[in-house]
C-alpha cells in the first residue's frame, strides 16, 4: 500500500515504550505493533486521536503517503 | 442493543441447540451404522430367518399424513427379507444426508456459542448444509418411493403406485439456505474489515 505508518519513528522520537502507549492508547501490544509494522487495512479516527494526543503530533507526523 | 450483547443473549440458546444438535448427530450416526450393518448382516442370511411373525401386522406412513394398516401375513420370507434389507439400507441413506447436515449444524453452532457467527468458515459450512438440503430432497424422496414401491409390490396392491418427485419443503430450504450463505459470505467480509480496523 502507499501509504506508510511511521508510528515506530514517533515512538523513537517521543522516547516512548510501545508498550506504554499501546496502554495510555487502550489498544492491546499486538494490535499497536500491527499498526507499528503496517498490517492493519484501517485505523479508526479515535484510535488515531488517542496517538496523537499522547504523541503530541499530527496524524501526518504518524501517516506518510509515498507513490508506488 | 449491541452485537456482543444480542450474543450474550442468545449463547444460552445456543449452547442448548448445540447440545441438542450433538446429541442427535451421535443418535443418527448409531441408527445409521446399525441398520447398514443389519442391512448388509439379512443380505448374507437366508429368508428361512425370515419366518418371524411380528411384523405381519404394521402401520406405515410415508408422507407423515396418510397411515397404512398393512398385513405382511401372507407374504413369503423371501419378500419379506426384501421389505426389512430395503428398510434398513434406507435408514442408513437417510442417517448418512440427516448425519453430515446435523454435523455440520453442530460447527456453526459452536462458532455462534463461540461468539465468531461470521466466520468464514460458517459461509462453507451454511452452502453445504444447503446442497445437502437440496441433493437430499431428490435422494430421500427416492428412496422413500423404492420402499413404498416394494412394499406395493410384496403385497400385490394394484390401486396404489410411487410417484417420484423431489421433496418440494427441503427444496426450498435449501435454496433458502444457500441465499443465507451468500448473506452470510458478506457477513464474514464485514467481520474482516472490522477486525483489521485498529
Amino acid at each position: 500500500m502507499a501509504i506508510i505508518l511511521r508510528l515506530d519513528r514517533m515512538l523513537a522520537d517521543r522516547k516512548m515504550q510501545q508498550n506504554d502507549l499501546a496502554e495510555k492508547v487502550g489498544i492491546s501490544v499486538v494490535n499497536l505493533s500491527n499498526i507499528k509494522t503496517g498490517k492493519v487495512k484501517a485505523i479508526r479516527f479515535s484510535t488515531l486521536d488517542a496517538i496523537c494526543r499522547e504523541l503530541k503530533c499530527q496524524p501526518g507526523d504518524i501517516l506518510e503517503y509515498q507513490a508506488e | 442493543m449491541r452485537s456482543e450483547e444480542y450474543l450474550q443473549k442468545y449463547h444460552g440458546v445456543t449452547k442448548f441447540l448445540r447440545i441438542l444438535a450433538q446429541i442427535s448427530f451421535w443418535l443418527v450416526v448409531v441408527l445409521g451404522a446399525a441398520s447398514l450393518a443389519l442391512g448388509v448382516a439379512t443380505l448374507f442370511m437366508s429368508s428361512d430367518s425370515f419366518t418371524f411373525n411380528f411384523l405381519d401386522n404394521i402401520r406405515l406412513s410415508m408422507d407423515g399424513v396418510l397411515q397404512f394398516d398393512l398385513s405382511l401375513a401372507n407374504i413369503t420370507a423371501t419378500t419379506k427379507k426384501e421389505i426389512i434389507t430395503t428398510i434398513l439400507f434406507a435408514l442408513s441413506s437417510f442417517a448418512i444426508i440427516y448425519g453430515l447436515i446435523i454435523s455440520q449444524l453442530t460447527s456453526f453452532l459452536k462458532t455462534v456459542e463461540n461468539g465468531m457467527p461470521f466466520a468464514s468458515a460458517n459461509v462453507k459450512r451454511l452452502n453445504m448444509i444447503g446442497i445437502l438440503f437440496i441433493v437430499g430432497s431428490f435422494i430421500i424422496n427416492t428412496v422413500y418411493g423404492l420402499v413404498a414401491n416394494k412394499i406395493i409390490h410384496a403385497l400385490g396392491i394394484s390401486t396404489l403406485s410411487v410417484n417420484l418427485q423431489s421433496d418440494a419443503n427441503m427444496l426450498f430450504m435449501g435454496i433458502i439456505i444457500i441465499i443465507l450463505a451468500g448473506i452470510f459470505r458478506y457477513g464474514s467480509y464485514l467481520q474482516d474489515e472490522y477486525d483489521a480496523t485498529i
